[in-house]
Formats: C-alpha cells, sequence, structure tokens
C-alpha cells in the first residue's frame, strides 16, 4: 500500500476529510490507516521527519509499495510560480554546519525538473535563501529525510510541493496558517488526479519443463536471459526458441547437468565469442584431456599461464601423457590467448 | 540558454576568457561566487540532470595546472606526456563516459586561466629541452564542443608556434571547427577524433554529431593541412564488428589523406568500477550490458584478454588493408 506523508496536521486536512483515516496503534501518534492507505504526519525537521519514517517504515515492513509526501515549500527562484504544485526531482539537504549534504536521492518521476533543498531551519533572510538557491528551486524542512529513509528501504517515492512564497525576508511577513486550507485543497485535488503508474510486477521466469535450476543456476538464468532480451530484443520464450531443448534433454539425464548445457546455449548465444574461444582452445587441449590430462587456464585468460593436472595410474597413461605433450601446439595455444585467431 | 545558472568566481570577474565566454552567451545572469569548489560537487548531483538542468561555472584552476599522463597513454611512448585541464564535464552524453563516474555533478566548470597553463607549458617544456614533449588536452572534456564560446583554442596555437619541440593534442568529438579552420596549421598541433562506427556512434554516443559529420570536419581539417589524429576508442563489440569497423576505416580511407594522420588509436571499452556502476544506474536498457566484462588486470572492467586482442588486431589489420601506415597504429591503455 501506498504511504501518504505530510509534514503538518494541517497540509493533509483534506485527505483526513475525504478519508476515513483511524490512527494506527504504534509508539508515537500521528499515523492513520485507511482501507488501502497510510498517512503519516512526520513533523518538521530532518530530525523528526527521519525518526517518524523510521518507524513507521519498520512497523510495516515489506508492506509499503510507494511513498508519497506533499506538503508546502518556499520558493528560491524567480521562475517558480506562487500556490503551483511541482513534482520534485531531487531532494538536497542543509547540513549542521550550514553547507550541504553531499547525498542526494532521486525520486521516481523521470519527468520532474525542479529541485528541493531541505534546510535546517526556516528560512527568514534573503542572504540565506540566495546560498540554498545554488542548488535547488525549491525549500522545505523534511523532503531529504525522506529521501534518506526510502533509499534505507529500498521504497521508491515522490514528492508534490504546493509553492507558498518567496523564501527570504518576505517570509516573516506571511502567515502559512491562512492558505491552510487552501494548500490542503489543492494538494489532494491534485492527488486525485494524480496518474498513479501501475504497479510493474518483477518478471517471473517460466523456466522450460524438465529443467531444475539451483539458486545460483536460477541467477545465471535470469542474468542471462536479461541481457540477451537487451541484446536480442526477444522476450524469454522467443529467446528459448534458438534452442534445442529436447537435444539438451536427450543428452544427459542429471537434471542439473541438463540445466548446465542449457545455460552454456544461452551464454554462447549471448558471448558468441567466448564460445568461439573456448572452442578453440578446447580442439587443442582434447589430445590432454583423453591421455587423462585437465588444463585449466587462467581466470578470465588474462594472462598465458595455464595449469595441468595429470592422473597417472600405470606406464600405460604415462606413455600416452608423454605423446599427448609431444604433440600439445603450445605457440597455438598462446596466440589463441593473445587474440590472434 | 544552454546553461540553467552561469556562476563565476569573482577572481575571474575581470578575465579576459570570463568575458569572451559571457558575451558569447549573450551576457546572462550570473552569479557571483568566491569558489567554484563552495558549489560544485559539494552535493551529488544526478548525472542525467544534465539533460535538463545543467549549470556552468567559471574559474581558475588553482594547484597542479599540467599532470604527468599515465604509461601506454599517447603515441610515442619513449617521450614525456602531460595533459592539462581546462574544463571539466561535457555536454555530451556517451553511455560510456567515465565522466559519469569521475565528478559528482555533470554541470560544466570552465577554467579561464589559459596564460597560468601555457606559462607551466613553457616550464615543462625548459625542463624537457633535450626532448620532445607532449601535451593533451581534452582529459576531462571534449577540447572543441565548446569551442566556439570558450575562444580559448587560437591562444595555444599562438604558443605552439614558439614551442618546435613540444606537441598539443585536443581530443574531440565535436565538428564545431570554424574558428580552428581560419587558424594556420602547424607541424606540431595535433587535432585529435574520437571515432567509433555509424551505428555504434547512434546508439551510445549521445547528443554528439553524427559519424558522417565527424568524417567531414576530419576531412576539412586534414586538406587544410592540420595533423591529424584518431581514436578508435571505445571499441565496442556487436556481432558485425568487422564489418562495422571495414566500412568505418573504408570511409576514413576515402576523405583523410594519409599524410596528414600522425597516429591512430585503438582502445577497447573499459570502465572502472565507480564508472560501470553509474552506466549500469544511467543506462540499464543500454546494449552495453549485453556483454561479458571481465576484472582485468588494472582492476578494470574490460572484456577478456583474447577478445580484446582479437578486436584490436582487427581493427589494425584492416587498417593496413587500407592503405593505413602500420606505425602510425597503437593501442592505448592496453599493457
Amino acid at each position: 500500500m501506498k504511504l501518504l506523508v505530510f509534514a503538518h496536521r494541517t497540509e493533509a486536512k483534506a485527505f483526513f476529510e475525504k478519508f476515513n483515516f483511524k490512527p494506527v496503534n504504534i509508539n508515537f501518534q500521528n499515523v492513520f490507516q485507511d482501507e488501502n492507505l497510510l498517512l503519516l504526519i512526520c513533523g518538521e525537521g530532518l530530525q523528526e521527519t527521519t525518526q517518524r519514517l523510521s518507524a513507521v517504515c519498520g512497523f510495516f515492513y515489506g508492506k509499503i509499495s510507494e511513498i508519497l509526501n506533499f506538503g508546502v515549500a518556499g520558493s528560491l527562484s524567480t521562475k517558480i510560480e506562487l500556490d503551483k504544485i511541482y513534482s520534485i526531482r531531487t531532494s538536497y539537504a542543509q547540513n549542521l554546519s550550514k553547507t550541504t549534504e553531499f547525498n542526494s536521492f532521486s525520486t521516481t518521476d523521470e519527468s520532474a525538473k525542479i529541485d528541493c533543498i531541505s534546510s535546517l531551519e526556516r528560512i527568514l533572510s534573503d542572504e540565506k535563501a540566495d546560498t540554498l538557491s545554488h542548488f535547488a528551486d525549491l525549500v522545505d524542512r523534511e523532503l531529504w529525510a525522506i529521501g534518506s529513509v526510502c533509499k534505507l528501504f529500498k521504497i521508491p517515492f515522490r514528492s508534490y510541493k504546493i509553492v507558498s512564497d518567496l523564501a527570504g525576508n518576505s517570509t516573516q511577513c506571511f502567515d502559512i496558517q491562512e492558505k491552510a486550507d487552501f494548500f490542503s485543497t489543492k494538494l489532494f485535488d491534485f492527488y486525485q488526479n494524480l496518474e498513479v503508474k501501475n504497479e510493474l510486477l518483477p518478471l517471473r521466469n517460466k523456466f522450460p519443463v524438465g529443467f531444475y535450476f539451483t539458486t545460483t543456476q536460477e541467477k545465471i538464468y535470469s542474468n542471462t536471459l536479461k541481457s540477451l532480451n537487451i541484446k536480442l530484443q526477444k522476450n524469454e520464450t522467443e529467446i528459448l526458441q534458438n534452442i534445442d531443448l529436447k537435444a539438451i534433454g536427450e543428452k544427459s539425464s542429471k537434471p542439473k547437468e541438463r540445466t548446465n548445457l542449457l545455460l552454456e546455449k544461452l551464454n554462447s548465444l549471448l558471448n558468441p565469442f567466448s564460445s568461439t574461444l573456448q572452442t578453440k582452445l578446447n580442439e587443442l587441449i582434447k589430445p590432454l584431456k583423453e591421455a587423462n590430462c585437465s588444463v585449466k587456464f587462467a581466470k578470465d585468460f588474462e594472462n598465458d599461464i595455464f595449469t595441468l593436472n595429470a592422473k597417472i595410474e600405470n606406464k600405460k597413461n604415462l606413455e600416452k601423457l608423454k605423446i599427448a605433450l609431444a604433440n600439445f601446439e603450445y605457440e597455438k595455444v598462446i596466440k589463441i590467448l593473445n587474440g590472434e585467431f | 540558454m544552454l546553461f540553467e545558472k552561469v556562476f563565476v568566481e569573482k577572481q575571474v570577474k575581470e578575465n579576459l576568457y570570463t568575458l569572451k565566454i559571457l558575451e558569447a552567451l549573450k551576457n546572462p545572469e550570473t552569479i557571483l561566487i568566491d569558489k567554484i569548489e563552495n558549489i560544485f560537487e559539494k552535493v551529488k548531483k544526478p548525472y542525467l540532470q544534465k539533460r535538463t538542468n545543467l549549470n556552468l561555472f567559471i574559474g581558475r584552476k588553482e594547484g597542479q595546472l599540467i599532470k604527468e599522463a599515465p604509461n601506454a597513454y599517447g603515441f610515442s611512448s619513449e617521450f614525456p606526456h602531460y595533459y592539462f585541464i581546462h574544463s571539466y564535464n561535457c555536454i555530451y552524453e556517451c553511455q560510456y563516459c567515465y565522466l559519469q563516474g569521475y565528478f559528482n555533478s555533470p554541470d560544466i566548470v570552465l577554467f579561464v586561466n589559459h596564460e597560468e597553463i601555457q606559462e607551466e607549458m613553457k616550464r615543462l617544456c625548459e625542463v624537457h629541452a633535450n626532448t620532445k614533449v607532449w601535451f593533451h588536452a581534452g582529459e576531462f572534456s571534449d577540447s572543441f564542443a565548446l569551442a566556439n564560446i570558450t575562444q580559448e583554442v587560437p591562444s595555444y596555437f599562438e604558443l605552439f608556434k614558439n614551442l618546435p619541440n613540444a606537441f598539443l593534442e585536443f581530443r574531440t568529438k565535436s565538428v564545431n571547427i570554424k574558428q580552428i579552420e581560419n587558424l594556420e596549421p602547424l607541424e606540431n598541433v595535433v587535432i585529435s577524433f574520437s571515432l567509433s562506427p555509424q551505428e555504434q556512434t547512434k546508439k551510445y554516443d549521445l547528443q554528439t554529431p553524427t559519424f558522417d559529420s565527424r568524417i567531414k570536419a576530419v576531412s576539412n581539417l586534414a586538406k587544410k593541412g592540420f595533423k591529424i589524429g584518431l581514436h578508435f576508442d571505445p571499441i565496442i563489440f556487436e556481432e558485425n564488428f568487422d564489418k562495422q569497423y571495414e566500412e568505418m576505416i573504408s570511409k576514413i580511407a576515402e576523405n583523410v589523406p594519409e599524410s596528414q594522420i600522425v597516429y591512430i588509436s585503438l582502445g577497447v571499452v573499459r570502465f572502472t568500477k565507480d564508472v560501470y556502476f553509474e552506466v549500469q544506474k544511467n543506462y540499464p536498457e543500454s546494449e552495453i550490458h549485453a556483454s561479458e566484462f571481465i576484472k582485468s588486470f588494472d582492476n578494470k572492467t574490460r572484456y577478456n584478454k583474447p577478445q580484446r586482442l582479437w578486436m584490436l588486431n582487427k581493427i589494425k589489420q584492416l587498417c593496413i588493408r587500407h592503405n593505413l601506415s602500420e606505425e602510425k597504429i597503437y593501442f592505448c591503455m592496453e599493457e
């Protein structure tokens, strides 16, 4: 479910009127629940917001799909229109030494073009407003904390700010309470018209019938399919049509082995170069393998060193290995490892 | 305007190049600041915000103005190579660009203390009085993308007229060469263009001039007598890799007089860990990710060695087949 976050109850007034929010039994007040929505009054300032929002995210862990922040913000730029609602792109923050926090948090609204900086105090002078205006066009008191908690809990967030006034000297004469109802109603109307994006369900792989996947194999399968999807612009079913699953099934009776063969085939579709390289090397080391001698190349072929490991049970084995080594085409292997083929 | 906000350091507000830049930008409203670093990179500004919200900073480069280049950086490695920094970031948006992971902001920084940079070049030439010495521009920016605004290029040509043992390389993907075409070509100033096959340019080099327009620019400069460097970098593997490079190299051979080409540098795509993370974040659907990369000898993310060398050798052979001299070809940032 979605969680709506407001700094003050007055900003959420219209939402309380239109929905049937009931208090949630949690250690502190200001958390409410409707049938499909949660609402939090997070308070003013970064610390309070961080505390309350973290508690709510922990309490409802795994149940919150998205956080929507609605609130009032001050303008730091003449290009911003008063009383207009802006979707926020990135949130920045002032820190205790009155410079800026390095980390920033971006909302999921890719069409948003306005940034907001969360300040530690109300901005009551033009000088302070000028300093903050270097980083963002709007100033609030909590958004950065919301972004920070959302990152911690891996919850996507969006933020919509209605612009109350031009931050600076004039803020002192401005009484936000006078327009509280207007702001709240406007935010509610905006919320109602907001195009709520369909939640994308994570794509689940179908897995071909007759193949058993270990957790590791499943991960490799998903990653390879994802890359093949980008490369070939085809879905899982279409990609698997390029592979003779029946032939793989006939090659091995062991489910795990069958899956490994399938993964090899998928990998050769994705990385034909690696597949060619491996085939060429396999041809050259085949006589060694037949002589019970395995060949291990350097990790990712980053150097030309390789290790031979032979098992000799009798003299016949030794003679076979001697012949295989005498005929081993070392220069050809080195050439392949250096891309000369 | 190209820039959302223009910040100018107080100490350079009367600098000749500052005034030229502001004039070229039609004298926008500026914000005077003490130091660029008080604002630039103070916050982590997402890279892709360059699409809609790019700020400009004009200031003085402090600290080391010219730095020694890493090994395998340039042609003729027996000579000392240096790079100088007169700008940070770029207006282009190449999906593989290392600037994504280098700075914490995509905003453009232009340094205007070119006299100081040039004095340092003279000093280094004196240090290396008995040998040739190379200076490279464009390490953290494109040398020409904003050249019509920054207008410093003629002063470097002027300087290098009097530094016969020194060589200067400008690196670009831009076709912004009007200002350069009017200069007198010098034997020791090389204009280098980064080129990739047409299909790849379209896919990966967002906001950059097309391959054909780049070739036209290279051709124009070469025919006017400018020395040309070519960087086939980054080379990205695709299934029709040979065909793509065959087309590209044959176009170069047709349009650029070989005698004007000083070197051809070949470099296979590579990323530091941080840059690769940024590329994945910024361009999750890029075909670059549909490749098998490994952690290589220098901890960079690359193709495996056989593949890298196979690609480099293929392209080298294609160049030779098109009568581009083998001696001019070198592998960049490869063991």
